[in-house]
């Protein structure tokens, strides 16, 4: 039971860190909330549902929805968020609210107001022994992709030029473009990456929770206090905020059923009262 | 008659509704150091910012070596051989002291600079240059913004207030390597409060007062009059 409680916590964590790197990064470069990063989780969900019932494979559909909703992302920062950075915040959040009903009706017109849902690939089809419990190996698949992003991602951002230059960026716009930087090229690649990962684990998850019109918002606000808890723009806040919510709403859920609503935010309140800019903050 | 580095006309800057320049001219000859000069709000900064597009002017205009520079994207001009090396330092504080460094790039002819020549003239970055940037002291913060700034082979550097808030035997230290920099045929847009230290430094001295150039000359002229002035600098 316990062993299944920590794998199904990390298996969420992972989830939360795929659908918050790209949300904290932007955030970072760009000073930016994109209320609408639920939305492309969703879409990268029911391009994925499409995919898969028109060519019969997940792993089509595990390629090519994060690939559409990275495209997707460029076009909307080429045509919406490369205006509104740094123009006042209740713009910014106007705007992205806008577009979270727009992806929801948007979604209801061309696949319906159903719901649906994707079948576990054969691969992992067999739950899995794991000492005495039986343990679906698909959701160790979700851990397996989370844990491979952000192995990339630490190794892209610490450790490459490249990667200096993202951190250069968000740490300070001037002084990256007086070295050269060209920051505005930065931010668009980040922002579409943010949005091809928040489509993969939109795909990912699609087996396990399936695929219907609102299941943006339940990610959306846990990614949000994911990004607040961890500290925005930070590679290890995001995995340290995925984690801590991850685990404190599974555990808390397991042992204090009757506050599982509560958990994660008083979990948030506690950390904001001792550490008011994220577990990882520079501030 | 060479081209002027840096050749600025008549250059006009707005914050929002706010006329902030108001008709900034100026010259830099190569191998020059020109002191801007000035009150606190005369529009020292927004100079510098604006000649490097990072506040956008709204008319006049800058010419590098003859070409036109208004409207040039921010990144592009350190690129053309002309950077900014911010009062604050710009020090990029989540990166380590190597990586600042690094993060530049830079083409690996025997004539430019590269990691081991700017460690030699700040030798004091050595022992850091591994560590990251949270508690570098001041003096270091400045050697590091200086040495980066070289590793972009610059032609022009835009000085804001290097000396501000670092130690007089750091100050010295500093003002040495700027020296060896001029002889070296750089030149150098310098904002200094302190007066000693940009006449030291400086050829030339511009006096600019509530966003327009007040006088123009040489330091020379500048020292001998220096009552004259006082009106729009604090001496």
């Amino acid at each position: 039971m316990f062993i299944t409680e920590i794998l199904n916590a990390l298996q969420f964590s992972m989830t939360l860190f795929l659908l918050s790197v790209g949300l904290t990064i932007v955030f970072g470069l760009m000073k930016i909330v994109n209320l609408a990063h639920g939305t492309l989780y969703m879409l990268g969900a029911y391009i994925g549902l499409s995919i898969w019932t028109f060519s019969d494979s997940f792993w089509l559909a595990f390629v090519f929805a994060p690939i559409a909703t990275a495209i997707l992302g460029a076009l909307l920062y080429k045509v919406l968020f490369k205006f509104i950075q740094r123009v006042d915040p209740m713009r910014q959040v106007l705007l992205t609210f806008g577009l979270i009903y727009i992806g929801l009706d948007s979604v209801r017109l061309i696949w319906g107001s159903m719901s649906h849902s994707i079948t576990t690939p054969e691969l992992f089809s067999n739950p899995i022994n794991i000492f005495g419990e039986t343990y679906p190996t698909y959701r160790l698949f979700v851990i397996l992709v989370g844990i491979t992003v952000l192995l990339i991602l630490y190794f892209v951002l610490e450790k490459t030029k490249m990667g200096a230059m993202v951190r250069a960026s968000v740490d300070d716009h001037e002084t990256s473009q007086m070295l050269g930087i060209n920051t505005e090229k930065i931010l668009f690649y980040t922002f579409s990456l943010g949005c091809g990962l928040a489509g993969l684990a939109g795909v990912t998850v699609a087996p396990i929770v399936g695929v219907e019109a609102g299941m943006d918002m339940e990610v959306l606000v846990l990614t949000l206090i994911v990004v607040v808890v961890g500290g925005p723009g930070s590679l290890k806040g995001a995995l340290i905020g995925s984690l801590l919510i991850g685990f404190v709403d599974t555990f808390g859920k397991v042992f204090f059923p009757e506050l599982a609503l509560i958990t994660i935010y008083a979990a948030m309140a506690l950390i904001l009262i001792f550490k008011p800019g994220g577990m990882y903050s520079r501030l | 008659m060479t081209t002027p580095v840096l050749e600025v006309k008549d250059l006009n800057t707005h914050y929002g509704k706010s006329h902030i320049l108001q008709g900034i001219n100026l010259t830099i000859n190569r191998g020059n150091c020109l002191a801007l000069l000035g009150r606190n709000g005369a529009g020292k900064t927004t100079t510098l910012r604006s000649i490097v597009n990072l506040t956008k002017p709204s008319s006049g205009t800058i010419k590098y070596f003859g070409k036109n520079l208004l409207n040039q994207p921010s990144y592009k001009i350190p690129s053309y051989g002309i950077t900014l090396v911010p009062e604050n330092r710009g020090i990029l504080k989540t990166l380590t002291l190597e990586e600042n460094l690094k993060i530049v790039s830079n083409k690996n002819d025997k004539d430019n600079w590269n990691i081991e020549k700017v460690l030699e003239i700040f030798p004091s970055l050595k022992s850091k240059y591994y560590n990251n940037c949270f508690d570098l002291s001041g003096g270091e913060q400045q050697m590091l913004s200086l040495a980066r700034a070289l590793m972009l082979n610059p032609k022009l550097i835009l000085l804001d207030e290097p000396s501000q808030g670092l130690a007089p035997k750091i100050v010295l230290q500093i003002e040495k390597v700027l020296h060896k920099l001029l002889a070296d045929n750089l030149s150098i847009l310098l904002v200094e409060q302190n007066l000693k230290l940009a006449i030291s430094l400086a050829s030339h001295v511009s006096v600019i007062g509530k966003g327009i150039t007040r006088w123009e000359g040489e330091k020379l002229d500048f020292v001998k009059n220096v009552d004259k002035h006082k009106e729009w600098i604090s001496v």
